[in-house]
């Protein structure tokens, strides 16, 4: 039995007296695509935010490749291979596209936090995002600054800063939100030339694209998991239909 | 070089920062052939004030960080080289890294409490901090209390009284300031540089990528510190004597003064603030004793329409002069 690379444990968090995460349980297995649905309000990007370390729960546990995390700082978890991808685009618009990607290169790196040489002109560090850029198929753009790049190009962006960090794990939290059909369709691609590499827990609206990707499916609806299953069995659950996905034909 | 035409830029240019290098270094000459022999000490004074402005220039223009608490460490830097003086250590080679030391040792405490707030709290945490500074001066009454206290004499170098000459004095401020502000460029330039910029514009996502951002902005508010209370030893030996005043919380609003004349982020252009600042203030209080009324609204009008600072006159010349090239 292989072991998962993030088992999330009863975790419990609480706004006042409402409770977003409602003792939510759930496994990620290495190299495969967990999918999180649910209507909106669920408490979907809580759980991310959870994982990640931008909220600490207030109860439960998180274990990421046989370590607890649990009280670990974000910036620990994201060095460890545990990334995230952010609902509302998240890049530093004043540097150029390269440099973006560079500074994920440079995290992982030797010497991550160098005081005197030039980064800007370090040949080792912008090599390598060019290759991520080019895995996503920006890296005509790489000399432009960030902030100029439309939408689905600043997605695309932070997908290549995503994997230039080396991930275990990939949250993509609405990866394909506001992105246009083709844009979607060479996202949807990419994803599946990871599959089997790198574990993503996929928060997504876009119910073809879950269908498509997704190896498992886990459905919250107000803060708790209702359901986890594969694709198929997910879409024939009755409390799925009625909770989520209406009773239309799906 | 990428010309960068914004004001805050991850590569400051350093074609004015050489100009006004060999601008200064013909001061004492033009002062000697014009015998306008008061220029020596009133240039000395806006370089020290410039360097202090250039510490300021990388936690807030880089770093996004407003400190509205800056002179605390020009206070600092006096005080320790004072007391030392005047306490018979006045040795340059102990008294200066000891000033500087005894800034980073202020920077790295008061850093660990007010780089956890952001925005506004973090202006008046800072404040309050200088204020402290500001009070303990006052109550130093060995050392003169409100009325400050008056050096004997200047520090020495080897036992020599080097720092006694006017035109050696000078040059030595020069020095300190040009390599302090190539310093503060390479480190703009370098990684940690990059990573300081990145946390201004976006710090979650600076996080996110696995940087310990409130680390890197601790090192860079104790680098600042550093070069401030250089400012700091430099200014008691010019005026051989330190006051509160030195510390006082209008000393720091006048720096943010200089940062913003000069560019945000620009470097260079915080040494140009200090010059523009302190010979506009300089001519005019010679004009009329009621000068900051003039002053005041000029400094309005100039921050008002040059957003951006002198910093981005410059860039914007250089760049239509590079198109016109192209």
């Amino acid at each position: 039995m292989v072991d998962p690379i993030l088992s999330v444990r009863d975790l419990q968090k609480h706004y006042g007296a409402i409770c977003v995460t409602n003792h939510v349980s759930l496994d990620v297995m290495p190299g495969e695509i967990h999918a999180v649905i649910g209507p909106n309000g669920a408490g979907k990007t809580t759980l991310i935010h959870q994982i990640t370390g931008h909220l600490a729960p207030d109860g439960g546990s998180l274990v990421y490749d046989g370590q607890n995390i649990t009280h670990l700082p974000m910036q620990r978890r994201a060095r460890m291979g545990l990334v995230r991808t952010f609902q509302i685009t998240s890049i530093v618009g004043s540097l150029t596209v390269l440099d973006n990607v560079a500074l994920a290169v440079q995290s992982i790196s030797q010497d991550p936090l160098n005081l005197w040489a030039n980064a800007y002109q370090d040949k080792a560090l912008n090599d390598q995002a060019l290759v991520y850029l080019d895995q996503v198929g920006l890296s005509e753009r790489h000399s432009l600054e960030a902030r100029h790049l439309s939408h689905g190009e600043k997605r695309a962006l932070e997908i290549a800063m995503a994997l230039a960090l080396k991930p275990k794990l990939l949250l993509l939290d609405e990866p394909m939100a506001g992105m246009g059909h083709d844009e979607s369709l060479r996202l949807l691609s990419l994803f599946q030339q990871f599959k089997g590499q790198i574990a993503m827990l996929l928060v997504e609206h876009d119910m073809d694209a879950v269908f498509t990707l997704a190896d498992r499916v886990s459905v919250l609806v107000d803060g708790e998991m209702i359901a986890c299953a594969t694709p198929a069995l997910v879409r024939q659950d009755p409390r799925v239909r009625a909770a989520y996905l209406g009773d239309g034909d799906v | 070089m990428m010309p960068a035409a914004g004001a805050a830029q991850a590569h400051p240019m350093q074609g004015p920062a050489i100009f006004m290098g060999c601008v200064l270094a013909l001061v004492p000459l033009a002062s000697m052939l014009t015998g306008q022999s008061h220029w020596v000490p009133l240039c000395t004074q806006i370089m020290i004030f410039a360097l202090a402005a250039l510490s300021l220039d990388l936690v807030l223009g880089i770093g996004g960080l407003v400190s509205f608490g800056h002179a605390a460490f020009i206070g600092i830097g006096a005080y320790t080289t004072g007391i030392l003086i005047k306490e018979g250590w006045g040795e340059t080679l102990f008294c200066l890294p000891l000033s500087m030391l005894v800034c980073a040792c202020f920077a790295y405490v008061t850093g660990l409490v007010a780089l956890k707030t952001r925005g506004v709290t973090f202006i008046m945490i800072t404040l309050a901090f200088s204020q402290m500074i500001y009070f303990a001066a006052q109550s130093l009454y060995r050392y003169g209390g409100d009325d400050g206290l008056t050096l004997p004499k200047r520090a020495t170098v080897l036992g020599q009284a080097f720092l006694g000459n006017k035109i050696t004095f000078y040059y030595l401020t020069l020095l300190c300031l040009l390599l302090c502000l190539f310093t503060v460029m390479r480190i703009v330039r370098s990684r940690f540089g990059r990573v300081l910029m990145g946390a201004r514009d976006n710090e979650i996502r600076m996080t996110a990528l696995g940087f310990d951002v409130f680390r890197v902005r601790l090192k860079a508010y104790v680098i600042s510190g550093m070069i401030a209370g250089l400012s700091g030893f430099l200014l008691a030996n010019q005026t051989e004597f330190v006051s509160p005043a030195f510390a006082s919380w209008q000393r720091s609003g006048d720096l943010i003064f200089m940062v913003i004349l000069g560019g945000v982020g620009s470097l260079w252009g915080a040494v140009a603030g200090a010059f523009a600042f302190l010979l506009m203030e300089e001519v005019l209080s010679g004009l009329t004793e009621n000068w900051k009324v003039i002053f005041g609204p000029m400094i309005i009008f100039f921050v008002l329409f040059t957003q951006g600072g002198l910093a981005r006159w410059i860039a914007l010349f250089h760049k239509g002069r590079g198109q016109g090239h192209g």
